[in-house]
């Protein structure tokens, strides 16, 4: 199955939603579109939110580029919020205590407050 | 006269043929894709007497025309700075429409675009472009420009230079297969090397400590992945046992667990505890991390003096315990997350008793997500259930793991790497 990816610009900064599998096979899709939108965020940007309430699987590889994209926010000086784990997304963060190391929110309106 | 001229015409005609049987010979001589590519556009400088030369190819990804070899006074400025669009110029043009173009005067030609003249400051007069072809395929144009002795290129010289595009055009299409053909060997020799060393990293014994017993079982995906495990022979009776699982697969994971490995190597020995090796090592991971890579891992030290176990858990899947009643039980550790996303975490630990005849499953996720050809995963229950149902001996216990797993795959192709640990003390 392949990942479906969306990205838009909102006023905090950049929301990007995925939906299918974030594997080893489409990973690299994920990681290019990041970086464009990296590239296109300005000073102004706050945070990238990820929606994962779509995703049927991620992988390893899958979390190396979440991974990935959390420590590009940081030197931009961003925020990486991951909203609404879909159910499997969520049994892999508890599993690896993943959560301890992202920012992770219920709803958009959720991770859009307080920034 | 009618004879003499007709002579003449034969003359010419056998000339070229033969200059294009030499052109095959020397063309098909190698299977070199630059040297392919210097030798015809050289040949074709000279058979057609032209004074410049160019050969372009489509490049697949953006499919754009991108300079391959271009001779005369301009050619290396051509090389470094231009790219042309499908449709764009004479030779985007020739490469949509796939039909070769004389044209006599080009600057009167509507396709012609100066931008290349402009910035060399050659002049462009008559030329000759061509599509390269292998059947309906179209991979790049060939040109030819300037006359040497003044004159516009004719139709003789257009028949002459179709002829040598076509086996130009399947030469360099071998030579193009031989090199992708080349380039996936030497990515499968890659592979077997890079899991060589892997597997090198590995211990080829397991440890001998009396009152215990340790058994351990490897065996790699198709690919190469980036399991682990490891036994430090510590000081005092202490023994490190190692498992864990570097995100993703190929070299950099490989790379990546030897690197973590033999940097744990030392933490082992330097560092008070579990504990601190793993913040450290944190630390060091997160330090040079490269596209997000990462790694679970659960480090134990066992005095074997004493039968305690200290356990700290970076985000690796929880140990089971069997005791010597037959129980089993999932460690579920504080510890701490995967190494190498973030500095400055902290790690816990726990301390757990071994009793004669207790023995500690480690594993990785080939094992829980091992799956069978109805795509079922084997599971944490099925896990639990051989262990329970096995003897308590780790290498029995190994054994039997195992052959669960096995069974419950059956033929289906082994998608992870399959890593499992085995201790216990003896009864």
């Amino acid at each position: 199955m392949k990942v479906e990816i969306s990205t838009e610009k909102m006023h905090a900064g950049f929301l990007m939603k995925l939906k299918g599998d974030v594997d080893m096979n489409t990973s690299p899709d994920v990681r290019s579109t990041l970086s464009d939108v990296f590239k296109q965020a300005t000073p102004g940007a706050k945070a990238l939110f990820i929606d994962l309430s779509q995703v049927r699987y991620m992988d390893s590889s899958g979390i190396a580029t979440m991974v990935e994209a959390m420590q590009t926010c940081m030197k931009q000086g961003m925020r990486l919020r991951l909203v609404e784990l879909s159910p499997s997304v969520r049994d892999v963060f508890e599993l690896a205590r993943l959560a301890s190391v992202f920012e992770i929110f219920p709803s958009l309106t959720e991770a859009s407050a307080g920034l | 006269m009618a004879r003499e001229s007709e002579i003449s015409r034969l003359n010419h005609k056998i000339k070229r043929l033969s200059t294009l049987i030499e052109v095959n010979t020397l063309i098909s001589s190698s299977l070199d894709l630059d040297r392919i590519l210097e030798n015809v556009m050289t040949i074709s400088k000279q058979v057609m007497n032209a004074d410049a030369s160019s050969l372009m190819l489509i490049d697949e990804k953006t499919n754009e025309l991108v300079y391959q070899v271009a001779l005369g006074a301009v050619g290396e400025k051509l090389k470094q700075e231009f790219r042309l669009k499908m449709g764009q110029g004479i030779a985007g043009a020739v490469a949509q429409e796939g039909k070769p173009l004389l044209i006599e005067d080009v600057y009167s030609h509507p396709k012609f675009y100066r931008g290349h003249d402009e910035a060399t400051g050659y002049r462009t007069r008559s030329m000759i472009a061509v599509p390269l072809k292998v059947g309906d395929r179209i991979t790049g144009v060939a040109q030819v420009i300037n006359r040497l002795d003044g004159d516009a290129f004719d139709r003789d010289d257009l028949e002459l230079f179709i002829a040598l595009c076509s086996m130009a055009a399947i030469a360099i299409d071998n030579a193009k297969m031989h090199r992708s053909l080349m380039e996936k060997q030497r990515l499968v020799k890659d592979m077997e090397f890079a899991r060589t060393v892997q597997e090198s990293f590995l211990p080829q014994k397991t440890p001998e400590a009396a009152g215990y017993s340790f058994s351990a079982h490897y065996t790699p995906a198709q690919e190469v992945g980036g399991d682990f495990y490891d036994f430090i022979m510590l000081d005092n009776g202490r023994i490190g046992i190692v498992i864990g699982d570097v995100s993703g697969k190929g070299v950099p994971a490989a790379l990546y667990m030897a690197k973590l490995g033999s940097d744990l190597r030392t933490l082992a020995f330097t560092e008070a505890d579990p504990a601190s090796a793993l913040a450290r090592l944190n630390d060091l991971l997160a330090e040079r991390s490269r596209r997000g890579m990462f790694a679970t891992l659960l480090y134990a030290e066992l005095d074997t003096r004493s039968g305690s176990i200290t356990i700290s858990n970076a985000g690796h899947l929880p140990p089971l315990v069997k005791r010597a009643d037959g129980s089993v039980k999932k460690i579920q550790s504080t510890g701490g997350s995967p190494l190498g996303i973030l500095s400055g975490m902290k790690f816990g630990q726990e301390a757990i008793g071994l009793e004669p005849g207790d023995t500690v499953v480690l594993y990785t996720d080939g094992i829980i997500e091992a799956m069978n050809a109805r795509e079922e995963l084997y599971g944490y229950e099925r896990l639990e259930a051989v262990i329970k149902k096995g003897a308590a001996e780790p290498h029995a216990q190994k054994a039997a793991i195992i052959e669960g797993v096995n069974r419950f795959t059956a033929l289906s192709p082994q998608h992870d790497d399959l890593t499992l640990v085995c201790f216990g003390r003896i009864p």
